[in-house]
């Protein structure tokens, strides 16, 4: 006989497995996005001579791009390595509930297992999280580095900022759905 | 006939007269007197705006009496495109010994980018001590240069030391925090994790 779920815990569960975002994530997602793309653009006003004035809606453009499909990359590598670390921290959250526990006062198996799926869900979000941007942010910017300074270098400086800017992005995106993180 | 002749004659006269010319020019020039060959260039690989260009002009006596008033006249270096930093663009020398050499070095700022036609400079002197009238003489010329922009000489070779550091500040927040953080909880539940495996063991 199958064990029906409390309603917290299949919120949890629905929460856990699914792909879609709090706002708050979101607004980490994009926000960050927009930082690590914008962060290059120093590098051709001051390297590559590009004036900013004049490459401004250029710069704009590219720059709202790649914000885009870094964050696409920071939600999937969040997704696939979510699971991973909430299988991986189950006993040590257990450990460490179990120590918070007030002495004394008995708690239920109930109580407990919600506790303990909630705290799961709650750590496998905030280390994926952190790993997800940190991840796709050192990934993205040494493309940049290594397209503009070697690949490119010859190349004009649009074309230079266009290929750079949009092959990392793209890479990083075309990454992040590898394995593993289409799968649910 | 007679005018067929006469040309012939005549053929013969100017023949001879070419003759006597030549081998009087000739005795002339193995009289001796000063022969200067200059020779002008740029040291630098590549002209840039606002950066200072070397000219070196090299003189050689390679006649048998001194050049007397070695006069070099550079004119070539119009005032809207080049400014003068060093040296002097009409140089005197009293006296250029046979055998010796001269050197003599301008130093310019290009003030504009645009490709320009370095020409020869002129040489004025007198052939020897007796001679009355000046000899005009011109150096070597570089030919064609082009002088480029700052911007496009710094991004070939500048070093860009600050730019990087900058670029290193910049990206740090968004690699240094996201890593910090996670690591911190990594460490706390890995910890905690090796804690209850060595209770339980």
């Amino acid at each position: 006989m199958s064990k029906k779920l409390t309603s917290k815990q299949e919120d949890i569960l629905l929460q856990d497995y699914s792909r879609s975002l709090s706002t708050k994530s979101n607004a980490l997602f994009y926000g960050n996005g927009l930082i690590v793309s914008a962060v290059p653009i120093m590098l051709f006003w001051r390297i590559h001579m590009m004036d900013p004035y004049q490459n401004a809606p250029l710069f704009a453009a590219v720059v709202l791009g790649c914000s885009y499909l870094i964050a696409f990359a920071y939600k999937n590598v969040k997704f696939v390595v979510k699971h991973r670390i909430s299988q991986v921290r189950e006993d040590a959250i257990s450990q460490e509930l179990t120590q918070e526990a007030p002495k004394g006062k008995k708690v239920s198996k109930k109580e407990r297992d919600d506790m303990l799926l909630w705290r799961k869900n709650e750590v496998a979000d905030y280390e994926a999280t952190t790993f997800s941007i940190f991840f796709n942010n050192v990934i993205f910017l040494l493309l940049v580095v290594f397209l503009s300074f070697f690949l490119l270098r010859s190349s004009s400086n649009l074309v230079n900022y266009l290929l750079s800017m949009l092959l990392s992005s793209g890479f990083v995106a075309l990454l992040s759905t590898g394995s593993g993180a289409g799968k649910r | 006939t007679d005018t067929a002749s006469a040309m012939s004659q005549l053929t013969a006269c100017a023949f001879l007269i070419g003759l006597v010319i030549f081998t009087c020019g000739a005795a002339a020039d193995s009289d001796g007197g000063a022969q200067l060959i200059g020779v002008k260039s740029i040291a630098n690989n590549l002209i840039v705006k606002g950066m200072d260009v070397t000219v070196q002009y090299d003189i050689y006596n390679v006649g048998d009496k001194a050049a007397m008033n070695v006069q070099l006249e550079e004119d070539g270096f119009p005032i809207d495109y080049f400014a003068v930093r060093s040296g002097f663009q009409h140089v005197r020398w009293t006296r250029l010994p046979p055998g010796a050499n001269v050197s003599h070095t301008l130093i310019l700022t290009p003030l504009q980018t645009f490709v320009f036609n370095a020409s020869h400079a002129v040489m004025r002197y007198k052939v020897s001590d007796e001679a009355t009238g000046s000899t005009v003489g011109y150096t070597t010329s570089p030919g064609e240069i082009a002088v480029i922009e700052t911007a496009d000489y710094d991004r070939q070779f500048s070093a860009h030391a600050m730019d990087w550091l900058t670029f290193g500040m910049m990206t740090t927040p968004s690699i240094i925090i996201p890593f910090l953080l996670w690591y911190a909880s990594v460490r706390k539940y890995s910890n905690l994790a090796s804690h209850s495996s060595r209770k339980n063991n």
